[in-house]
């Protein structure tokens, strides 16, 4: 396993998506209990008006006035307590809810998946504070789960602010097929891999709008505070291809991918599931990828000069192109 | 700045949006007033960045063109002759997750809102604010407006407007931590659209002047160049407006980098021909909305943190 | 004038007299930048934390700086304290420390001090190097000469220099430690206070300005043959001690309101002074406007979207906003305006008190656009107030205008400290969907009220006109549609009211004299009110909080009296002028309203002075009042 240092580098990098996360909760369990707090009428009148108000305002009157809604029935108060409940819980979690040990040999996005279930009620509990607020809560309708609130059922807002992770995992473990479905909304994978890793686990989750990286480097995690989109960030310590893709960098994708490592060697050994064969294709595609138009150059050496300013200069395409006619060795 | 709590967004929130899912009312302005094109461009957009109706804002002062936001079915804003800036630097302050428009005429905006006006561009809020300058004012039946060119008769100066008329784009251009700075004109729709886009997309305070045809007042003060496209000079560059279906038409082109400033400043000076396009776009400046996003806080925390203000002052 | 010569030597003096007072007032008086308003906030907040009853006013010249050595340029603090309460600014001084004799010599003009007044004078000045000054000297200490004060001179500058070469900086504290002395002040707590004081400042700073405090303590019990006591008595429940503006942020932070727009204007600027420092901690936003039209917008821009904003502003700012008060109105946008009142109309009086605000807070705007207007009495009130007001801002979706006044924003005095509640504060957003088919006006007709949507909320999207809409935000000229509205609109006023109390009766429930008053004078009128009961003179007080709807019951209350008067701090004409008729005569502004409102005959008594009601002055008019009554009677 990992040292402890890397998962408080990694936590401390997703504070603020932590942060997020706890707000959201906490936002939640205030309006939840202002909704029971709202049944008392008079009584939260006269806190809400404040002490000036005190020889001045009549609160019962003033309650009739600002409560729009009657009076909860008992099954409605009995859900929103529940939901104070869950919510309660959730906000007690300390950091090590936001940590995730994979057991070796076992799935690691069943572990992910498992993880965001058990913290997904906050959302279940938010909507049901409001469609109880609203009365318009119906049991038989909206049976949401306060329990467990799996992946799949989160709305495009819920994935938004999805709680991030940080998760601790063998390289062999590490299937990109696998976590693609959990690739949404302001999700935050940071894998912290152990030895030995296939050389582009990653490779193969690139596409327009994830930010992903393969890096030895934590402070890339800070890159993606402000990413306005998912995120999986692969920390390795071994040879593998080190490169970060990051959709903000540019329109096409190759000015998007930067490639500060590629192994030298081809891989010839399986590992876990993955077959020599496919840790040279997934290569194979991280290459593709970062393959100019028109002009292909050597697209590391290229990447790593345009990649950083995102301007693009013709001449010096130019150079690149011709400078890669005149080698002709370890292109794929 | 208000944090967005956890949205129950019961009906599911990957909606896609047509035309129908943005019309208001049925537009009133005159039949043939520019203005019609706006709403129509504006709409198309719309459509096009799939914008969420709840999501965003349209707020105008007052005028034919301040009708606006009836004309639209997300949340809009009709406010006071002028003062359309003000609110909508309160809407994109204290929200900055919603998309903010803002629709102004050139008495609204060049007169009475002239003051908000300079601030604005100097703010560099992110909002695209539009300019529909029909060179009159049109509700209270045509006076002098500040871009009223010299000359023209109207109701107040009969005899001929006396000043030669304000000069929106360098006036913007002239003040500090301008950012994007865009003219077009509604009688060429492909580049009204292609202009609204790029101020839509614009990191900051977009200010797009559309020159805007008013058959009620000043008809035919557009009418030559409505005619005849070699009146028209367009500012073309990769970084720039592009609409490529107006090569055919538009052969009067010049290029212009709209980094250049200096540059622009020379192209926004009156000339015998109208000229079209960005001239001005810089997303490195100084942004208000950004030096001035707040922490978000809890109750909890406010009354814990007031509570130690309070023991500050305490006896 | 009884000038005393300094004892020879400490050790040959016999032990100081000590006088007993239930109250005293003092005042520290300087050219302007000379710190002595320091001295009085220190002074002041430790006799608050030593627990007497403080109230604590500054003396502002109206130049910022005005020439040195003038009568007019007097800038300083007055703090009135007492064993028991105190609720305002007091009427004449007992004890003046003066740093030099112009400035005494104007607040003698001005009526200040008590004649038999302990001055505390600088004598450095007498043997200045420049003749124009020692001869001011001699001419100024002739014509004090004439009073009973009791001046005793003080080398202050001589003193001081044996700490600081600049000795102007330093008098301040030298001062403080001289009331220090006499007042016996715990010297642990005003290094606490000096520590805070300049809590941004070096440690050297700190260091010097102690040092400077005990050099007066030194100086005052070697020179000085009398002590004062003013018996405190240790506060048995915690308190606070801040001036208005300082409590108005505070509630507003209390309130949970996000935003503030505002452009600077004595003398409500220094509430955003305050949340400058500390509003973005709490998720706040201050912003300064181009000026006061744009900073109403912006926060009714904010309100619109979300939290009930605010702006913060004095008579020509309140002026200008008053077209964007009227969209505020008719949009139904909620809105909570603070108008810290100045002396008017225009430029007027910058930084001295008046009531002169009411009625254009009531009625500013072209158009029916009804209102709610509150106006807190007291510096506790000032941060109690912005919590209701943004909670009746937010239930009837209306805009609420808190007068405070300069007597008030500058006014330092201690009160409970507010045990802060959630339910204070502003809710998080709901950005839930609309109900299907809800209007953006659903007025209920039995409150007037109707449920707010904000942008973002999916279903709820409608454009909100300052022109006459129906329920659905449609422009609508109709009549019928106009009538209706317009009632809705008024119809919440008519409501708020009914949820309100009869206001309490200072005094007894019946009697020859009701006094009415409003604002800041309200500890001055029940003091005035105190002493005339105390001459056996049939009167009581009445202090209105709500002037937008007013309170119930006013025109019952005052037909168990024999005279209704109000007490203000803005123009009436007075009843003996030549020009003055029954029916030409302007009354004041609280008058005309309950003359309007009750058909009842309100007379009134009012003042524009530049300063506080004194308790003294109002009493004086009950008096007179009370005379005119059993004048009139046969
Ligand atoms: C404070 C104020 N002053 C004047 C008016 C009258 N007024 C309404 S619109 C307008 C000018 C309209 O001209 P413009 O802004 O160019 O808009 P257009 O109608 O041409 O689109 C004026 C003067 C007003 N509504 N409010
Ligand atoms: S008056 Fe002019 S600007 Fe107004 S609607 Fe008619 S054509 Fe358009
Ligand atoms: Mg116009």
């Amino acid at each position: 396993m990992q040292s402890d240092e890397r998962v408080d580098a990694a936590l401390s990098a997703l504070r603020p998506r932590i942060a997020a996360f706890r707000l959201a909760v906490s936002g939640a369990m205030e309006r939840a209990k202002n909704t029971l707090a709202s049944e008392s009428g008079p009584d939260q009148a006269r806190v809400a008006l404040g002490d000036f108000a005190a020889r001045l305002i009549d609160p019962d009157r003033f309650a009739m006035i600002s409560s729009r809604f009657g009076p909860l029935d008992s099954v409605s108060l009995a859900i929103v307590e529940r939901a104070v409940k869950a919510l309660e819980a959730l906000l007690r979690a300390g950091d090590e809810d936001f940590i995730v040990d994979v057991r070796a040999g076992t799935s690691a996005a069943a572990a992910i998946r498992a993880r965001m279930t058990a913290l997904g009620p906050a959302f279940a509990a938010a909507t049901i504070v409001d469609l109880v607020r609203r009365r318009t809560y119906d049991p038989a309708q909206h049976g949401l789960p306060l329990e467990a609130h799996p992946f799949q059922k989160w709305t495009v807002a819920e994935r938004r602010l999805a709680p991030p992770l940080v998760i601790r995992l063998d390289g062999r473990d590490l299937d990109a097929f696998e976590l693609a479905p959990l690739i949404d909304g302001w999700v935050r994978l940071v894998l912290l891999v152990a030895e030995p890793c296939t050389v582009a686990p990653l490779a193969r989750l690139v596409s327009p709008g994830v930010f992903v990286a393969q890096t030895g480097d934590m402070k890339v995690l800070e890159r993606v505070t402000d990413f306005d989109g998912p995120a999986v960030i692969a920390v390795m310590s071994g040879s593998e291809a080190r490169f970060i893709h990051d959709p903000r960098a540019g329109s096409a994708m190759w000015q998007r991918i930067e490639v500060t490592h590629m192994p030298a060697a081809q891989p010839r050994k399986s590992l876990g599931a993955r077959s020599a064969w496919q840790q040279r294709d997934d290569l194979s595609h991280l290459k593709a990828l970062i393959q100019q138009p028109v002009l292909a150059a050597n697209p590391a050496e290229v990447l790593v000069a345009a990649g950083s300013s995102g301007s693009y200069d013709p001449a010096e395409r130019l150079t690149a192109w011709l400078l890669d006619q005149s080698t002709t060795d370890g292109s794929p | 700045m208000t944090q967005c709590a956890i949205l129950p967004m019961l009906d599911d929130d990957e909606r896609e949006f047509a035309l129908g899912d943005y019309e208001g009312a049925v537009a009133r302005w005159c039949p043939g007033c520019g203005d019609h094109s706006v709403l129509t461009a504006v709409e198309k957009l719309l459509v096009a960045e799939q914008l969420k109706p709840e999501q965003t804002v349209f707020v105008s002062g007052i005028g034919c063109s301040s009708r606006f936001p009836h004309y639209l079915k997300t949340y809009g804003f009709h406010g006071l002759h002028g003062r359309a800036l003000p609110v909508a630097t309160g809407v994109k302050l204290h929200r900055p997750d919603l998309d903010v428009f803002v629709v102004m005429g050139d008495g609204d905006c060049c007169s009475i809102g002239a003051a908000h006006w300079i601030h604005a561009i100097r703010y560099n809020i992110h909002m695209v604010a539009m300019l529909l300058d029909n060179s009159i004012y049109g509700l209270t039946k045509k006076q002098t407006s500040p871009t009223t060119p010299q000359g023209f008769k109207t109701n107040t100066q009969p005899f001929g407007s006396f000043l030669p008329p304000l000069n929106p784009l360098t006036t913007t251009l002239g003040t500090t931590n301008v950012s994007f700075v865009a003219q077009t004109a509604e009688w060429v729709p492909a580049h009204l659209y292609a202009t609204l886009r790029a101020a839509y997309r614009h990191q900051g305070f977009s200010f797009v002047r559309i020159l805007q045809r008013c058959p009620m007042y000043t008809q035919g003060m557009y009418e030559a160049a409505v005619r005849d496209p070699g009146m028209i000079e367009l500012l073309v560059h990769d970084d720039g407006v592009v609409a490529p279906e107006l090569d055919k038409i538009y052969r009067n082109r010049a290029t212009h980098d709209p980094s250049d400033l200096d540059s622009a400043r020379r192209l926004a000076e009156d000339s015998t021909r109208i000229r079209l396009g960005l001239f001005y776009r810089n997303e490195s400046r100084a942004r208000y909305d950004l030096l001035r996003k707040p922490p978000k806080v809890t109750s909890s925390e406010r009354i814990a943190l007031l509570n130690q203000e309070l023991d500050h002052y305490a006896v | 004038m009884t000038a005393v010569a300094a004892p020879a030597s400490p050790e040959l003096r016999i032990a100081p007299t000590v006088l007993n007072r239930a109250e005293h007032t003092i005042e520290i008086v300087s050219d302007a930048g000379e710190g002595a308003q320091k001295c009085g906030q220190i002074f002041g907040a430790v006799s608050a934390k030593m627990g007497n009853g403080v109230w604590t006013v500054e003396i502002i010249p109206a130049e910022i700086q005005p020439p040195p050595r003038t009568a007019e340029g007097a800038s300083g603090n007055r703090v009135r304290f007492g064993t028991g309460p105190v609720t305002n600014g007091g009427d004449e001084t007992n004890l003046v420390i003066a740093f030099n004799e112009q400035v005494l010599l104007g607040r003698h003009r001005l009526g200040a001090l008590a004649s038999d007044a302990i001055v505390l004078l600088e004598n450095s000045w007498a043997t200045s190097s420049n003749p124009d000054i020692r001869s001011a000297w001699d001419k100024t200490l002739a014509e004090l000469s004439t009073t009973s004060y009791r001046i005793i001179e003080v080398p202050m500058e001589q003193q001081c220099l044996t700490i600081d070469e600049n000795p102007r900086k330093g008098k301040n504290m030298f001062a403080l430690g001289l009331l220090a002395y006499i007042y016996d002040r715990s010297l642990e707590r005003i290094d606490e206070q000096i520590a805070y004081a300049f809590r941004k400042k070096s440690e050297e700073v700190y260091n010097r300005n102690v040092a400077l405090m005990r050099l007066g303590v030194e100086w005052a019990a070697a020179n000085l043959d009398f002590r004062i006591e003013v018996p405190t008595h240790p506060p048995t429940e915690a308190l606070v001690v801040m001036n208005g503006n300082e409590a108005l942020g505070m509630g507003a932070l209390a309130s949970g309101m996000e935003l503030c727009a505002m452009y600077p204007i004595t003398p409500a600027t220094s509430v955003s002074h305050y949340l400058a420092e500390v509003f973005s901690k709490f998720g706040g936003i201050l912003h300064q406007a181009e000026d006061e039209i744009a900073a109403v917008g912006v926060a009714i821009g904010a309100s619109y979207s979300g939290k009930v904003a605010f702006t913060i502003t004095s008579g020509p700012g309140f002026a200008l906003k008053t077209e964007f008060i009227g969209l505020a109105v008719i949009t139904e946008t909620p809105l909570v305006i603070i108008d810290v009142q100045r002396g008017g109309p225009s430029t007027g009086l910058p930084t001295k008190v008046e009531q002169s605000d009411l009625l254009a807070a009531l009625f500013a705007e072209p158009g029916d656009a009804p209102r709610v207007v509150i106006a807190p009495a007291t510096i506790e009130e000032c941060f109690h107030v912005v919590v209701t007001a943004r909670q009746i801002a937010e239930t009837f979706r209306t805009v609420v205008i808190i007068l405070s006044d300069a007597n008030l924003s500058t006014g330092v005095q201690p009160f409970p400290r507010p045990q802060l509640k959630k339910e204070w504060l502003a809710p998080e957003l709901d950005l839930a969907p609309v109900k299907q088919g809800q209007r953006p006006y659903e007025w209920d007709a039995r409150t007037g009220t109707s449920p707010r949507s904000i942008p973002g909320q999916p279903g709820g999207m409608f454009t909100v006109t300052g022109l006459s809409h129906d329920e659905g935000s449609k422009v609508a000229y109709g009549a019928g549609v106009h009538q209706r509205a317009t009632t809705m609109r008024s119809r919440k006023l008519a409501v708020l009211q009914q949820t309100l109390l009869r206001p309490a009766i200072n005094g007894d429930q019946d009697g020859d004299l009701l006094v009415v008053g409003w604002g800041s004078t309200k500890g001055a009128i029940e003091e005035a009110v105190e002493r005339a009961r105390a001459e056996g003179i049939r009167a009581s007080s009445v202090h209105l909080t709500f002037l937008s709807p007013l309170q119930p019951g006013l025109k019952e209350i005052f037909s168990r009296f024999r005279k209704v008067m109000t007490v203000e701090i803005n123009y009436s004409d007075q009843p003996g002028d030549p020009f003055i008729t029954e029916e030409n005569r302007r009354r004041g502004q609280l008058a005309m309203l309950l003359r309007a409102q009750t058909l009842c005959d309100v007379d009134c008594w009012t003042r524009v002075p530049g300063e506080p009601l004194r308790p003294g002055f109002i009493h004086q008019a009950i008096r007179d009042a009370a005379l005119t009554l059993t004048g009139a009677r046969p």
